[in-house]
């Protein structure tokens, strides 16, 4: 970003020293100050807040701009997240009324901002708040709430980051009367990976009564919260008979027992993810599938056994999306059930990371029939599927979005990648994100890699992100991107992950921090 | 292809295919309104638009024929500056004057791509920028007094990092 205003800086300065008079007077005339306020506001509109008070300070205009409620639709008070430090209560209270106003439309609360002065001010003075933040993962206690009487009474989205060891009660028990429109809730805990013994696991929101106070729920992500189990998932399906979407990534003590009655009453329930739930295969041949309406599935990680995957492939009649990966029971022979019972005729987007047990030959047969089909495909960390896979399925793939290739594992064998990315440019136009894994001691490119990453870059226009393990083949793939102005799309996996979530159909409900 | 005849402030007339000429929210509800078919002879006017402006927003439109639709705003807080597309950013390789009247010719003829990534562009050029660096780069006047100023500031104070 910085760059970009350098660049035309230089320009500007440059182009004035080169003009003649004429133009130059016509630059004189036209100049910001010219653009009428709606534009300012646009262009204020892609500032970040913390800009935007700064921009304040620029002009009389300018500061009218800053202060316009349009920009603060949409405001974070966590400073780690929008660099927005409220130093007193009193300036915030004062802004609730004047600067966010009927405008403001979602707000993120850091701990220290949770008190009852703030909701009830915002009860007050922000009729049209539909999303709210509330942050308490950082508290060491909680605020006193016996005074709270008034709360947002028109939200559709309520996000609360629990905390391990704070009890929540004597704040829920305050708002249940408040969040009955209540539509996407989520839940989120801090999760950690289990370590051998168990400390104690504090049940810090009571969920059966919180069911009871939202019947409208359609979207519910309770995510890595250790004391969720298949009790909670029972509640919430007993009183939202509107959900569609349930998502219990990261809650392993979720096994599965409660599946059955979920889908019995939950009809409209379209998209399951339980990654990394404990579930047990028994239960999960118990579901009736063949009579849900489920289109999206996430099991990765749940250890469930080959008898059960095909049992529940092949009776689930119009399955879109399935995240399947580091499952040891996927192997090849599911693949050939599934393939022949015709359940994956409307597959879009498969995900099966590290599934060890996947035979190059089987993926390549899959592929042969359904690859054209597909959105997003994912076939990471498995050593054997190199770029020879790759390239004999890549003609297929003239649908694909999103493609993650590779594996952190060092190889015996060199990946291609000049070939690959040429296949890649060649056939896949309608490629948004590209992630290899490999590591880049195995990847071999050669002089001619420039051209080919020219190809793929010139070809892949709707290509937004394109990630590598860092060392020598992201830098040369980096400063390709970079010298075409195209700086934003090469990353590496330290910091950037793609994923076929992307493809969900509640993928904007389901963000969240 | 039907044609139209887009006139210039500056009295130069281009003749442009009817289809993207219509991705100016403007021209095509004149072309509504006015009930205008596609006889070759039917010329609109566009007095706010110079020829160099029009000639370069023609080419924009061109470019974008095939575009989708944009998608509504919706709610998603997001509203990121580092998706303008190569072509987009070598277009818009020019001076500020230029890139001004390209912003006020978009807003007046009602075109939110050009509108859009324009903004952005100028929204790329404010950020990391201290207030006087602003005021350097696009030639604007403190009109602020030093008390006004101070008091500014102050308001401003509640989200400084401390």
């Amino acid at each position: 970003m910085d760059s970009w205003g350098i660049l035309n800086v230089d320009t500007a300065a440059a182009a004035i020293s080169r003009d003649d008079m004429s133009s130059f007077r016509r630059k004189q005339v036209m100049t910001i100050e010219k653009l009428p306020d709606k534009v300012l506001l646009n262009i204020f509109s892609y500032l970040s807040h913390r800009e935007i008070c700064r921009m304040a300070t620029v002009c009389k205009r300018w500061r009218m701009v800053a202060y316009d409620t349009r920009l603060w639709t949409h405001v974070s008070l966590r400073p780690e997240i929008s660099g927005l430090h409220v130093g007193s209560l009193e300036s915030l209270l004062a802004l609730i009324s004047i600067r966010f106003g009927p405008s403001l439309r979602y707000i993120e609360l850091p701990i220290e901002l949770i008190t009852h002065t703030v909701l009830h001010e915002l009860a007050a003075k922000c009729p049209n708040l539909t999303h709210m933040l509330l942050d308490f993962s950082t508290a060491m206690q909680l605020h006193d709430f016996s005074e709270m009487q008034a709360f947002p009474t028109k939200l559709r989205y309520l996000c609360i980051c629990l905390s391990e060891v704070i009890f929540m009660e004597g704040f829920m028990r305050k708002i249940y009367n408040f969040i009955n429109g209540l539509e996407i809730l989520h839940l989120i805990g801090t999760y950690e990976k289990i370590e051998e013994e168990e400390e104690e696991i504090y049940e810090v929101i009571n969920v059966h009564k919180l069911k009871s106070a939202t019947p409208n729920l359609r979207v519910i992500n309770l995510y890595g919260i250790n004391f969720v189990d298949d009790s909670h998932i029972d509640a919430f399906s007993s009183n939202c008979i509107q959900l569609e979407c349930l998502a219990v990534n990261f809650c392993n003590k979720v096994t599965g027992s409660t599946m059955k009655t979920l889908f019995q009453r939950s009809r409209r329930l379209t998209c399951l993810l339980m990654n990394g739930c404990n579930l047990q295969s028994e239960y999960v041949m118990q579901v009736e599938w063949e009579k849900s309406s489920i289109q999206e599935l996430d099991v990765t990680a749940t250890d469930l056994s080959t008898e059960c995957l095909i049992d529940m492939l092949t009776r689930i009649p119009n399955l879109r999306f399935l995240s399947a990966g580091q499952i040891n029971g996927f192997n090849d022979s599911v693949l050939k059930a599934w393939m022949e019972s015709g359940s994956a005729r409307n597959l879009v987007a498969l995900d099966v990371d590290s599934s060890d047990n996947l035979s190059d030959e089987a993926l390549h047969r899959f592929l042969s029939r359904h690859g054209s089909q597909l959105w997003g495909l994912v076939l990471s960390g498995m050593p054997h599927i190199t770029d020879q896979l790759w390239q004999s399925v890549l003609q297929l793939l003239t649908n694909a979005k999103i493609l993650i290739m590779g594996t952190q594992e060092r190889l015996g064998v060199n990946i291609h990648v000049d070939q690959l990315m040429d296949g890649i440019a060649t056939h896949c136009l309608n490629l948004e994100r590209l992630e290899l894994r490999w590591d880049p001691e195995n990847l071999r490119f050669s002089d001619k890699s420039q051209k080919a990453i020219d190809i793929l870059r010139v070809k892949c226009l709707k290509l937004k992100c394109l990630v590598l393990s860092d060392g020598r083949y992201y830098e040369i793939v980096k400063a390709n991107f970079e010298r075409a102005d195209r700086t934003t799309v090469v990353r590496t996996s330290t910091n950037c992950r793609v994923s076929n979530y992307y493809l969900l159909s509640n993928y904007k409900d389901l963000i969240f921090n | 292809m039907p044609n139209i005849k887009l006139q210039s402030s500056d009295n130069e007339v281009f003749a442009v295919d009817v289809e993207i000429a219509k991705c100016s929210v403007t021209i095509k509800t004149m072309l509504e309104d006015l009930g205008m078919d596609d006889e070759e002879e039917e010329v609109v006017p566009l007095p706010n638009v110079n020829s160099a402006i029009l000639k370069k927003v023609i080419q924009w439109a061109t470019y974008h024929k095939d575009d989708p639709p944009l998608p509504e705003d919706d709610e998603n807080k997001e509203k990121r500056t580092d998706d303008i597309s190569s072509w987009d950013a070598d277009f818009l390789k020019v001076d500020q004057g230029t890139l001004f009247e390209l912003i006020l010719a978009a807003n007046y003829l009602d075109i939110k791509g050009l509108l859009d990534v324009t903004c952005k562009t100028v929204a790329n050029m404010i950020k990391g920028k201290t207030p006087e660096e602003i005021r350097k780069t696009f030639n604007i006047k403190n009109d602020f007094t030093a008390t006004e100023e101070d008091q500014v500031r102050k308001e401003n104070e509640w989200c400084e990092e401390k």
